[in-house]
């Protein structure tokens, strides 16, 4: 088991910066998520820490440990690659033990492990396949068996669950956290899909342009985001964004009007003119329920029904607008109607910098 | 579906039909006559003008002149002549002779006083009491000097080699010839006494005066070292434009090859100082035959008397510098001011008609043997014409038995419906059905499946069915199984002699084997070097590492020949240049293998390195990171992922591999030439020598095929069965 420590890591192509001086330090046996959009460098950063990039600058420490200048085998990590990586002319036995046969351990040892493995995965019917007979999901399940059994003091994930179908990564998914559980591992898991990173995060680092946007726990970057950019890539559908301007005493548009009373600022002086206010789908209610003090009135595109939700899509003048109510709302509600919703968390982020003023 | 065809029309159909079924009766009635002959540049030219003035006098007659290649040309008349299609008259070297007259291609010619010839020249064509052909010139060795460097040339062969001993130094010879090969080591077996035949027996090599010959080859090559070893014809050009050369024995063909800047002349061989004899070469002749199935027609014998005539003759020694057969012609102004000409008259008077008994086309290949050894010095003269007559033995001892035809014939047909019997009960019982419903997909191959049965089946058979026969005279005799019999029993040598053919099979597997693991294991390395994608100018690299291969064969393994050269060669040059002394590539069997396979390395290499930079590269990139993750270091990840995944897409390019290698004529039949002593030869080199330098052994030379083909049946349904059973294992 082992802390993981980065100072000031970088890493450039060039003229261009991939990664740009990022320092992050993940507790023994935390699981830290790394999300963001494609190219914010997380998978960059992952390489680095597993030794498969070397960084341009700054350093790497696992279990307090300079490991920047070591080969990926020598810093006790175990890696799960988004394709797998299974060796395709090994048995998935074979496959499982290849770490451990390269360590060059006793038969015996690498039978027990590789066994012991198959059991905790469900692969011991499948110990004498080959990576070709497998599904993915059985794939996977190898592939995080070879990283399990040389029990590392981290687990690298890669983006692995990336090639399964919906389902199936909704179980791997909870196998994953079953695992994080059981080994108490430090793990650092990369994915672009914010839904997994909420579910099986102790704590989300959220990257972008090559640096950390904002990190905490999942729900603080759901509830608290930092910049308008944290407060749109988490959650989905995404958080309604509806520009207003400062008037005498709120926040208002042509749609949509904020008391400077509800915001609870003590800042409101130094407030520029131009916001934006970030309202989550699920803030909205149907106005005909009481509480909500705040209104807006939309032109209802279409009505999207998964079964337990309805998603309302439609528009507050030119501004879209996304709102998740009840199933039974939903059957109420026409396409072409107009609703009026109301809510009352809210975000506000300034138009220019992005930066969130206030939640409430 | 027949067409309404009026009245008229039948008339002009039938008008028709009936003169295209004459044109052939007419021609044959016309006064046509058709020449062959294989001359090319002056020497055609002359011969075109010969024709051209006789068409002007005799306009009546039509003449027909076709080039051959020279070395198709002996082929070509042996088949064309008895099926009526060959020419009524051919120019062809006397060499021949005795082989044309007893597979009847010639037939006395008439028409010409042949006492217009010189008498040595009818001579050497009169056989049984009758002249077999008209001479046209003649070619004799005679002895090329610079006169920049030999003041007054050798009168004996004393005087040669002593002028020869102060003319050499490093990188210069006194005395350049084609030593190895029979025909210029000729003069010095007449001038020490020696002949070829007694009468009408091959004279075995062992004779005083032709061992004595063999001391004085050994002597200018190996002892005085004025002579290099296994120089070709175009070296011996070379050195002599160079000035690396002072003396060169020659024919005149070598005039139009020397540079224009050289000063040369030329005097006639030396006289033999132990004998007092003259030098006598070989006078090869120019031959105007009658084929034998010409009639001697007026228009036949009137072609034959102007090719033949003095002005002919004239022109073709002043057009094509060809020293001819007229005695008025050799006497006249022009050719006696002909500094080569004249001396190639008088040369003529110190020559041996060229052997022609069909004997003779066994014993060059043994004599060429035995000279190359005795002139690298590596056997006495007497043990290596032992050799000689001991091998001339084998290839002309009596052909097998003649077996009988209709045993045979039953077996096969035995063998026939045991085989359909066979196929039928495998044969399910749909499967006739099946191939009628799919009669669309069938119709659409036969145009190619009829293809290749002409093109591959109809060959493979007569293949096949030539093993059982052999060849004797004109006509083919069955002999059964007495080929495979005297192949496979090795009955003439014991088979550890390199001679056998157990001995010449292992040094095939040898070759295949040892050649496959260099290809293999220089293409992966190469393959490896050349993947990483920060390399720079990968691409010109690549380009560069296939040139070998793309670079036809022989033209590479030539070129390897001159680097292996014992005393001009590059290798050589720079093994003496870093302090080694200089290695006979071909005179013991480790080196001539090992320059044979460095040939065939470098022409091998490009294509396994192209396959497995291919298999390389469809290796995904993260096995091996996970490899790195997992601990393996770089020899690990190479013998963990590279080789088990780049292995199977190898086994075929290997499987292909070794039977072209196996088969690899060119390499060996160019660059070791079987040397020493056969010991080099694989299976298919000595199949060609039997078909093609051993009198026409085809049958022999077939089964020879046969087994050859046998072996890689054999290999290739045991690597099938193995690939097999690894995909079948690989399957549980």
């Amino acid at each position: 088991m082992a802390s993981i420590d980065l100072k000031t890591v970088t890493k450039r192509y060039g003229d261009v910066t991939i990664v740009d001086g990022i320092s992050l330090s993940i507790a023994d046996g935390e699981l830290v998520v790394l999300v963001g959009p494609s190219g914010c460098g997380k998978s960059t950063l992952l390489r680095m820490v597993a030794g498969l990039l070397a960084p341009t600058s700054g350093s790497i420490h696992i279990g307090g440990r300079d490991v920047t200048h070591l080969a990926p085998g020598d810093r006790d990590i175990a890696m799960v690659f988004q394709s797998y990586a299974l060796y395709p002319h090994m048995t998935v036995r074979e496959n499982i033990a290849f770490p451990l046969a390269v360590r060059r351990r006793p038969r015996a040892e690498i039978d027990g492990r590789v066994n012991d493995v198959a059991d905790m995965l469900g692969l011991r019917h499948l110990l004498d396949r080959r990576p070709r007979d497998l599904s993915g999901g059985q794939r996977q399940r190898v592939a995080m068996g070879r990283a399990v059994v040389r029990e590392p003091a981290v687990f690298l994930f890669d983006e692995p669950l990336s090639n399964l179908d919906a389902a199936l990564r909704t179980r791997m998914r909870a196998e994953i956290a079953e695992l994080h559980a059981r080994l108490g591992a430090t793990m650092i898991y990369v994915t672009h899909d914010q839904h997994e990173a909420m579910t099986l995060a102790d704590r989300i680092v959220l990257l972008d342009k090559g640096h950390i946007e904002q990190q905490g726990a999942p729900l603080e970057l759901y509830q608290r985001p930092r910049t308008q950019f944290a407060g749109e890539f988490m959650g989905s559908p995404s958080m309604n964004l509806l520009p207003v301007d400062k008037r005498n005493d709120a926040l208002a548009s042509p749609h949509v009007r904020v008391d400077r009373g509800a915001l609870r600022l003590t800042t409101w002086e130094q407030l520029p003119e131009q916001l934006v206010l970030g309202v989550r789908p699920e803030a909205f209610r149907l106005a005909d329920h009481a509480g909500a003090p705040h209104r807006l009135d939309v032109q209802v595109a279409w009505i999207e029904r998964t079964g337990s939700d309805s998603f309302v899509h439609g528009k507050a003048g030119e501004t879209p607008v996304v709102a998740r109510v009840s199933a039974a709302e939903g059957e109420r509600l026409q396409a072409g109607g107009t609703v009026t919703l109301a809510f009352e968390t809210l975000s506000v982020f300034e138009r220019d910098s992005g930066q969130a003023v206030a939640h409430c | 579906m027949w067409l309404p065809i009026s009245a008229a029309r039948w008339r002009r159909w039938a008008f028709l039909l009936v003169t295209a079924l004459a044109l052939p009766a007419k021609a044959e009635d016309s006064q046509e006559v058709v020449l062959w002959h294989s001359y090319r540049a002056g020497e055609a030219e002359a011969l075109d003008a010969a024709v051209d003035g006789f068409r002007r006098d005799n306009p009546e007659i039509r003449v027909r002149v076709l080039q051959v290649p020279y070395g198709a040309y002996p082929q070509k008349l042996r088949t064309a002549i008895p099926q009526g299609a060959g020419p009524d008259l051919f120019i062809a070297p006397n060499d021949h002779l005795r082989d044309f007259i007893e597979r009847e291609l010639i037939a006395p010619p008439s028409g010409v006083d042949v006492t217009r010839f010189d008498p040595r020249l009818n001579a050497a064509l009169t056989l049984k009491d009758a002249q077999w052909g008209y001479p046209l010139a003649y070619k004799a060795l005679v002895l090329f000097y610079r006169k920049d460097m030999v003041e007054a040339p050798p009168a004996t062969t004393d005087d040669l080699i002593a002028i020869a001993r102060r003319l050499t130094a490093a990188g210069r010879y006194g005395f350049v010839y084609q030593a190895g090969i029979p025909y210029y080591h000729a003069p010095w077996l007449f001038g020490f006494g020696g002949r070829f035949f007694d009468g009408e027996t091959l004279l075995p090599f062992e004779s005083p005066a032709a061992i004595a010959s063999g001391d004085f080859l050994r002597r200018l090559t190996f002892e005085e070292k004025v002579t290099p070893v296994d120089v070709q014809g175009a070296l011996v050009t070379e050195l002599f434009n160079r000035g690396r050369a002072a003396m060169v024995m020659n024919g005149p063909w070598f005039v139009s090859e020397i540079a224009a800047d050289v000063p040369w002349a030329v005097a006639p061989l030396p006289v033999v100082s132990e004998t007092g004899l003259a030098a006598r070469p070989f006078a090869s002749l120019d031959v105007l035959y009658r084929s034998a199935k010409a009639s001697p027609s007026p228009g036949v014998r009137a072609l034959s008397d102007a090719l033949t005539s003095d002005a002919a003759a004239l022109t073709r020694a002043k057009v094509g510098r060809q020293p001819v057969a007229n005695v008025a012609v050799m006497h006249d102004p022009i050719v006696e001011g002909d500094q080569l000409l004249a001396m190639q008259a008088r040369q003529l008077a110190a020559t041996e008609p060229l052997p022609t008994e069909p004997v003779m086309q066994l014993a060059w290949h043994p004599y060429e043997s035995a000279l190359r050894q005795i002139q690298r010095g590596t056997k006495s003269p007497e043990a290596a014409f032992r050799e000689a007559t001991k091998r001339v033995q084998v290839l002309a001892r009596p052909l097998p038995k003649e077996a009988s035809l209709r045993n045979y014939v039953l077996a096969a047909l035995v063998a026939v419906v045991v085989g359909l019997g066979v196929a039928l009960r495998r044969m399910r019982r749909g499967t006739l059905a099946e191939v009628r419903s799919s009669g669309t997909a069938y119709a659409f191959i036969a145009p190619a499946a009829l293809g290749m049965l002409l093109l591959v089946g109809v060959p493979f058979l007569m293949g096949v069915g030539l093993g059982f026969f052999e060849y004797e005279g004109t006509q083919l005799r069955f002999v059964g199984l007495g080929n495979f019999a005297s192949i496979l029993g090795s009955s003439d040598y014991s088979p550890l002699s390199p001679m056998s053919f157990y001995f010449t099979m292992v040094v095939t597997v040898l070759w295949t084997v040892s050649n496959i693991a260099l290809h293999v294991g220089l293409g992966f390395a190469l393959a490896l070097l050349l993947q990483p994608t920060w390399l720079r100018g990968r691409g010109i690299f690549r380009v560069l590492l296939i040139l070998p291969w793309a670079i036809p064969n022989y033209i590479t393994a030539l070129i390897f020949k001159g680097l292996f050269n014992t005393q001009l060669g590059a290798i050589n040059a720079l093994l003496v240049s870093v302090g080694f002394s200089p290695v006979s590539w071909f005179d013991g069997f480790v080196p001539a293998f090992a320059a044979n396979l460095t040939t065939n390395v470098w022409l091998g290499f490009p294509f396994m390195m192209v396959t497995i930079l291919g298999a390389l590269q469809a290796i995904p990139a993260d096995l091996y990171e996970a490899a790195r993750v997992d601990g393996a270091g770089p020899w690990r990840r190479f013998t963990s992922i590279t080789l088990p995944l780049v292995g199977p897409a190898l086994v075929p390019s290997v499987v292909l591999g070794t039977i072209w290698t196996f088969n690899m004529f060119n390499v060996v039949f160019l660059v070791s030439e079987g040397q020493p002593e056969g010991a080099t030869e694989i299976l298919v080199t000595e199949a060609y020598r039997w078909a093609f330098m051993r009198n026409g052994r085809y049958g022999y030379a077939a089964a020879y095929s046969l087994v050859i083909f046998a072996i890689l049946l054999l290999y290739s349904a045991l690597t099938k069965r193995l690939l097999a059973g690894r995909a079948a294992a690989e399957a549980t």
